[in-house]
């Protein structure tokens, strides 16, 4: 598994190369799609973590339901998948940990890489905004 | 020239994949896109048009992928054939997934991420490459709580029937008269399908093809004096691709426009139903009768083969890409 610090935030060469198309018309409708997309399936994950995945004492007699981690792997295998699609290295490799940790029912991996998610995913955002700036994407 | 018509549905909940999917479907010279977020409404669209290829993702709620491909394959919609090309795309290749997946004799397993140009590629491949798929029946007797993990085993197979079968190689088809199947391979088709030859519908092409096959396969074990064990089974299966024949046409003809095409070819449709109502009862004992029949069924097929409604398809430097 590659060092998620040493992977880039959102390389545009894989975006251009997924979609054979290196226009700018090309490049933000992608980039805004997922920008959209993928607010909603962090919040989604953000708020699943505070209310589900708890591993300090105060929750220990309300563990996730298997339901609850089934959701979550689901969530972080469809945020994974987009951000394949567009070169979001660092948060794919996010969520393909998060993924295997909800579906292995580690807790405590979850709930550790969850906390990266306010790292990863502000930085991601800043970048998304800044390109889409740079690419004449009026709406940022 | 005349351009192929092919339906690409496309099915994935994400919304920015979706469109990823649409977007190169639409590209590929011949297909129309359709698209779906979610199962049921992947199965609105399989129920109302004729689809030719299928691409979806595994992990869906509602419906999953599996599920929809077990109704697919099991016959459950009414315009779309059971026998169309699947492709999964998937982000996980797990194991038991994928030996569902081979239950379902499904095309291909893509794992994301896939480069526009590299699905492009694979769509068109499926499109002109047939694989064998069982009957329906087949898929529908599999489990369908989706526990079962590995295909059902081989006894089962050689009872199935297969509609669409491997135009050069039978392995299990005829387990009654191994003479049969050697005397066959070296012997022509009676009735044949013109390389390149198309009807614009991708479907109605392979259930003429499949009709021309098993017509032909009825015939050789007729005529090369085969146990009639052999012989009936052979005319069931071209009654079944004569009743397959006339099911996607009766689905196709509802939704489309070319006129002239549809009002021709619904002629030779109707004039192959007393030859497919004979198929369907005469006695294998009578040769005479059945010399007769299939001499009416080779006159039907050459009159039917011909310009305007089978024409040359030109545009095979599109299809391949």
């Amino acid at each position: 598994m590659a060092d998620a610090a040493t992977l880039p935030v959102l390389d545009l060469n894989v975006l251009i190369a997924m979609y054979g198309d290196d226009s700018a018309e090309t490049i933000t409708l992608a980039l805004s799609g997922f920008r959209r997309e993928a607010t909603h399936y962090v919040q989604q994950l953000q708020n699943a973590g505070q209310h589900n995945i708890r591993t300090d004492s105060a929750r220990k007699d309300h563990a996730p339901t298997d339901t609850a981690l089934a959701d979550m792997a689901r969530l972080c295998h469809s945020l994974k998948s987009m951000c394949g699609l567009v070169g979001a290295a660092k948060l794919m490799q996010l969520c393909m940990t998060l993924e295997q940790a909800a579906r292995q029912q580690d807790l405590t991996t979850l709930q550790n890489e969850l906390l990266k998610l306010a790292e990863v995913w502000p930085e991601l955002l800043s970048q998304l905004n800044l390109t889409l700036l740079q690419h004449g994407y009026p709406d940022v | 020239m005349l351009l192929k018509n092919f339906n690409v549905l496309v099915v994935d909940d994400v919304v920015l994949m979706c469109d990823f999917l649409y977007g190169v479907a639409k590209k590929v010279p011949g297909c129309y896109a359709f698209k779906a977020l979610d199962g049921k409404t992947a199965a609105e669209t399989l129920e109302n048009e004729a689809i030719d290829l299928l691409i979806t993702d595994i992990e869906m709620k509602g419906p999953t992928g599996l599920e929809l491909i077990y109704r697919v394959r099991s016959g459950s919609f009414a315009s779309t054939s059971h026998d169309i090309p699947i492709i999964i795309f998937s982000g996980n290749a797990y194991l038991e997934l994928i030996q569902q997946s081979i239950s379902y004799d499904v095309n291909d397993f893509l794992a994301k991420p896939i480069t526009a140009d590299q699905l492009i590629r694979k769509i068109q491949h499926h499109l002109q490459t047939e694989k064998q798929i069982k009957s329906a029946a087949h898929y529908l007797a599999l489990n369908s709580d989706f526990s079962a993990k590995t295909a059902v085993p081989d006894e089962n197979r050689k009872v199935s029937v297969a509609i669409v079968r491997e135009l050069s190689h039978k392995p299990e088809a005829e387990p009654v008269d191994t003479d049969a199947s050697s005397k066959k391979a070296d012997e022509k088709d009676f009735l044949f399908w013109p390389e390149h030859a198309t009807t614009g519908y991708f479907q109605i092409d392979r259930r003429l093809r499949n009709f021309a096959f098993n017509i032909s396969c009825f015939h050789n074990v007729f005529v090369g004096n085969c146990k009639p064990v052999a012989i009936e089974s052979e005319r069931k299966r071209a009654c079944e691709a004569c009743d397959y024949l006339f099911h996607i046409a009766k689905n196709i003809q509802h939704k489309e426009r070319r006129h002239q095409f549809w009002l021709l070819f619904h002629q030779r449709l109707e004039k192959l139903k007393p030859l497919a109502a004979e198929l369907n009862s005469v006695n294998i004992k009578h040769h005479s009768q059945v010399l007769v029949l299939l001499k009416r069924l080779s006159y039907w097929w050459m009159q039917t083969c011909n310009r305007p409604i089978i024409q040359k398809n030109d545009d095979d430097g599109a299809d391949h890409g």
